[in-house]
């Protein structure tokens, strides 16, 4: 139970105790917390005040299943609010086996040097000189890395994206075959690394350190309960065979797969592009669907997409990549979906953002929908430093400003994920309220407005979608605390009291369901609490005005949330 | 009659005949709606989602015509 403090001012390296005030904390509630309370609000994201924190789940580290999930937060140059994005990989599960809870990187070169923090199986950090990697894309980083620093490494990088301090670039993470195709792609916190001069982080994997559970019975007991919900769930299977590409399929049948700069909400050209048609695409070709991603995973969501030769394109090709990639650029070709997605993580950009960005161009008229070899020419226009490709870098809202094109979906100045509002109103309020920005995953209410998926409420109307939407977004700040997989959350049929169990286990202090609920308030609260000193107000939780006034087809219908009842989400 | 059917997710692994990206055709009794289609296939009523004949979403006691493409899918999780 240690933080590793970094001053990038004069590159000295601490290592503390975690605070009391810490205590019990991991991923999202740690990093937020301290940024709350450390972080100047209005603070430049790029200066020396902002501070980067990478944290592991509370329970990553432990034997329970699927909690690889390392939070990375800051103040956010894309949104200028707080920001956490977490990703999956190997890092997470090795930090916590070197017994650190959090490593803060804050301060800021006086020069442009560039910089690897290195962190040995004895747990001790120490910064080297990274100037020979500068500009490097992640995929040769890697190699490079692991070629002078042993295979035995986890690293956590950034590409020529972050380096550019672009904000739409990506913090970059080994999976469990060593390749950086994993990220932590939303807000900018790529950039943010690049400003602290900080290229990569390289953590030694197989660490003896790991914090101890107090009470390992009880944790064994609740871990195998968990262990065999997720098990057990009818999901898991679609998702070890499709991924969560299989969604594509589904979410187009709604009408809620936002299509050609979300100007409809079905792809005509849909069949090209599901899970069904990549799993057996990957198939026929060689590559791997049920590929294992992360450490200790049991579900295999990933998968390596391979070309015709059978050789390696990218890993993983997954729902979000699909539609900002295929659907919102009318893009039927998976084959060049899965080169930019690619390109992406090579470049180090957030694959939501990147394909949401050359949307908007091609809505703009600057390239015509459908051409798939434009969209990669767009994005390697990014790692070439173009005066362009700095615009396609810094996201939908930047390219909007460029072409003075309104028709911009984000929220908070980032973009919307693969449901649309019109279609899922439950998704506007999530959309519009959430501390984070446009994020799915900060309330994933979409099978709560879908009848034959179980839901309850009407996809069309507001009644139930702002209360629906506090309960999701409460949760799911917790969930990102202990640092299980948004995947896994199958595993909570178990109940939230089994989880609560584990979290006892380690702590050895009482934590029930109701400390659960008052958890995620209390992480939500110091979440907007620093918006607010950062400037943000209600009118910030607004959706863009094409989504209250462009009917999506095939249901014609608009947002119907009104701001009165944006304004009550968080009313706590 | 005679219909054509596209299972989706895992619900087709099963279903002998069934191509993952085209379906198949099927015959099945006069009179039949979707649920009656899915317990025609012997698939689990709970590991259906929803149901769309003809490019429309309908519920389990729609009725089915000749020529019909019923599509089924798969409920879902995630994010």
């Amino acid at each position: 139970m240690r933080i590793i403090k970094i001053d990038m001012n004069n590159q000295d390296i601490k290592d503390i105790d975690v605070p009391q005030e810490y205590m019990g904390l991991g991923g999202r509630g740690l990093t937020s917390l301290m940024i709350n309370k450390e972080v100047p609000p209005t603070c430049d994201p790029l200066g020396p005040d902002n501070k980067l924190i990478f944290a592991p789940g509370y329970l990553s580290g432990t034997s329970l299943v699927n909690t690889s999930r390392l939070s990375v937060g800051a103040k956010s140059p894309l949104t200028g609010g707080i920001k956490e994005s977490n990703v999956g990989g190997t890092v997470a599960v090795d930090l916590a086996h070197l017994g650190i809870t959090a490593v803060i990187v804050e301060g800021k070169p006086s020069d442009d040097a560039s910089y690897l923090l290195k962190i040995d199986i004895d747990g001790k950090a120490e910064l080297i000189d990274g100037n020979a990697y500068k500009g490097l894309r992640t995929y040769e980083l890697v190699k490079q890395l692991k070629e002078a620093h042993g295979e035995k490494n986890s690293i956590t990088c950034i590409g020529p994206a972050g380096e550019f301090l672009l904000t739409s670039a990506s913090v970059q993470t080994t999976d469990a075959d060593g390749r950086p195709c994993r990220a932590a792609g939303r807000g900018g916190l790529g950039a943010v690394m690049g400003s602290k001069g900080l290229k990569a982080l390289i953590v030694a994997q197989g660490g003896k350190l790991t914090d101890p559970l107090l009470d390992m019975d009880a944790f064994k007991a609740a871990a195998r309960n968990f262990a065999k919900a997720v098990k057990d769930d009818e999901g898991t299977e679609d998702l070890a065979q499709l991924g969560s590409a299989s969604l594509v399929a589904s979410i187009n049948a709604v009408g809620a797969f936002p299509t050609r700069n979300a100007r409809e909400g079905q792809f005509d050209e849909v069949e090209k592009i599901t899970g069904e048609t990549m799993a057996e695409i990957i198939k026929s070709r060689g590559g791997k669907n049920a590929h294992m991603g992360c450490a200790q995973c049991i579900i295999r969501c990933s998968n390596e997409y391979v070309d015709e030769k059978g050789d390696y394109v990218t890993s993983s090709l997954e729902y979000e990549t699909i539609w900002s990639m295929g659907g919102m650029l009318c893009n039927s070709d998976l084959d060049s979906i899965a080169k930019l997605d690619f390109l992406c993580d090579d470049i180090g950009l957030d694959t939501i953002s990147t394909g949401v960005a050359i949307a908007v161009a091609m809505d703009a008229g600057h390239k015509p929908f459908g051409d798939g070899q434009a969209a990669i020419e767009m994005v390697e226009a990014v790692a070439q430093g173009s005066d362009f490709g700095k615009i396609i870098g810094n996201g939908p809202a930047a390219v909007g400003k460029h072409f003075k094109h309104e028709r911009v979906p984000v929220m908070k100045n980032q973009s919307m994920a693969a449901y649309d509002p019109r279609a899922l109103q439950g998704m506007a309020v999530t959309y519009a309220t959430s501390p984070m920005g446009g994020d799915h995953t900060a309330g994933w209410v979409v099978a709560d407005n879908i009848a034959d998926w179980g839901g309850k409420l009407d996809p069309f109307k507001a009644e139930g979608q702002v209360e629906n939407s506090r309960n999701s977004q409460v949760h799911m700040a917790v969930v990102d605390t202990v640092g299980i997989c948004d995947f896994a959350q199958s595993g909570f049929a178990a109940g939230i009291d089994n989880a609560c169990h584990m979290v006892t286990a380690k702590s050895g202090k009482p934590f029930n369901e109701d400390d659960w609920n008052k958890l995620g308030k209390r992480i939500i609260k110091a979440e907007l609490e620093f918006n607010r000193k950062a400037g943000f107000t209600n009118k910030d939780d607004r959706l863009p005005k094409m989504f209250y006034e462009e009917p999506l087809p095939p249901h014609n219908k608009v947002v119907v949330i009104s701001d009165e009842e944006m304004d009550k989400t968080f009313d706590f | 009659m005679k219909i054509k059917i596209r299972l989706y997710g895992t619900l087709g692994t099963h279903i002998s005949g069934h191509d993952p990206l085209n379906g198949m055709e099927l015959e099945i009794p006069d009179d039949s709606t979707a649920g009656d289609l899915i317990d025609h296939l012997d698939i689990s009523r709970k590991k259906v989602g929803i149901i769309s004949v003809d490019g429309n979403l309908v519920k389990k006691t729609q009725p089915l015509c000749t020529g019909n493409v019923v599509r089924i899918y798969r409920p879902i999780a995630g994010g």
